[in-house]
């Protein structure tokens, strides 16, 4: 491979088609130009790496192109989306209703946590404007609640509570302005290779099927099983059902020979027969808040599984990618 | 000389009399610093993208000797910027010269 090819695929790594194409383009009159003037070209452009780096902060990845239907799509959120989110809140709403010990300082920070939510649901962030609202509310909600932290229970609670509602804003409102912000620029982003079938979810979810294990998912698989952790060593008897078929389901995927339609078919019915026995057996001998784990499983299927499902249905098994038959 | 943080400003300046391409914006911030001023050349056009997008400097496709080139031309948004930059580079100038004439 020839240095400038090699400079290249190293500047233009994670861009989307179009903007790779952009950056291909004006470093090849660069080039031409430098090596018309006598220069040594390669040396002057430097690291490619740190090219790349500013490149994604400026023009579309190849992330946000298979993003970009969800990121645009003009109804707020639909009923399965909906649904999830009410799953996540039900242990929320149940320690509200139930904790006879919550404070009146803890019942205050989980409202202004969970206030924006209904915003959210109903007015999507699908422009550069609308975008922007969501970020300014959602760092007034911020604000509001390290506020509340750091007045009812200290700085170290505020300082705890801040990072994580940044952080999340930062991964999710802010990315998605940004994203908005590239498309203002005049910027395009071309339609995914989706079959006729498909809505735009189903292809965004084709797309990251068939990509394997991205950066993102990673990092939230990471992120469930510290969780999880952290929930077995407090909670034991609550959560570690959940977390042994959380481990065992990981294990079992990517161990077992499950890629054929039937094997999978039977993979699928233990793991649900196995989720509800996890999310039953707090129950029956009676832990603390028995319900959460059930909460819990049921949350992470229909997160993962709602998609999946949905395609498995609508694709023939010759198409599936290899994690369609989890 | 580490550019960081001044690059935008040094591009808006290199192409405030007339519209120019990206190699020649860079051999000329190069030149007018008489060398002082180096800085990988892969880095500035990720800063072009970023001034566009802040719509300080605007592009338009042009041609040189036959060449397709893209072209950047300051913006009216641009020439406010560049003149806050110029008053900000002055006033950090003279508080460190200020600073290493005391030592």
């Amino acid at each position: 491979m020839k240095p400038l090819e090699q400079w290249l695929c190293a500047a233009t790594q994670g861009l989307s088609p179009e903007s790779a194409a952009r950056v291909r383009g004006e470093i090849q009159q660069h080039y031409d130009s430098a090596v018309e003037a006598g220069d040594d070209p390669i040396t002057a452009l430097g690291d490619p790496k740190a090219a790349n780096r500013g490149y994604r902060s400026v023009l579309i990845t190849e992330y946000e192109q298979a993003m970009a239907p969800a990121l645009t799509q003009a109804k707020p959120r639909s009923f399965s989306n909906l649904l999830v989110g009410l799953v996540f809140l039900a242990p929320a709403i149940w320690i509200q209703l139930t904790g006879k010990n919550l404070t009146f300082g803890s019942r205050l920070i989980a409202l202004a946590i969970f206030s924006t939510l209904p915003f959210s649901w109903f007015f999507a962030g699908n422009t550069l404007e609308r975008s922007r609202l969501h970020l300014y509310v959602a760092a007034v909600k911020d604000c509001v609640v390290v506020g509340l932290a750091w007045w009812f229970q200290g700085w170290i609670s505020a300082l705890t509570l801040g990072a994580i509602s940044f952080g999340l804003e930062y991964a999710l409102n802010y990315q998605r302005f940004l994203f908005f912000r590239k498309l203002a620029s005049g910027q395009s982003v071309s339609p995914l290779p989706g079959e006729p079938q498909l809505t735009h979810n189903d292809a965004v979810g084709l797309s990251n099927l068939r990509k394997g294990a991205f950066r993102g998912e990673t990092i939230s698989i990471v992120i469930i099983f510290t969780m999880l952790g952290a929930g077995t060593v407090w909670q034991p008897a609550t959560c570690a059902p959940m977390t042994a078929w959380m481990v065992l389901a990981f294990i079992a995927r990517r161990t077992l020979p499950i890629y054929t339609e039937e094997r999978s078919r039977w993979f699928r019915i233990a793991k649900w027969a196995t989720a509800v026995v996890a999310g039953v057996l707090p129950v029956l001998y009676g832990a603390k808040a028995p319900w959460m784990g059930a909460a819990y499983i049921a949350f992470f299927c229909l997160l993962f599984d709602s998609r999946s499902i949905a395609l498995r249905r609508k694709l023939p098994v010759s198409e599936w990618p290899k994690r369609l038959y989890w | 000389m580490n550019l960081r943080g001044t690059l935008p400003t040094l591009i808006l300046e290199a192409i405030e009399h007339e519209p120019d391409h990206g190699y020649s914006i860079a051999q000329r911030i190069k030149e007018r610093s008489k060398g002082v001023l180096d800085f990988k050349e892969g880095t500035l056009y990720p800063a072009l993208h970023k001034l566009e997008q802040e719509s300080t400097v605007e592009s338009y496709e042009g041609a040189e000797k036959g060449r397709a080139r893209r072209y950047y031309r300051l913006t009216k948004a641009g020439r406010t910027e560049l003149a806050k930059g110029r008053k900000e580079w002055l006033k950090i100038s003279q508080a460190v010269s200020q600073i290493l004439k005391q030592a």
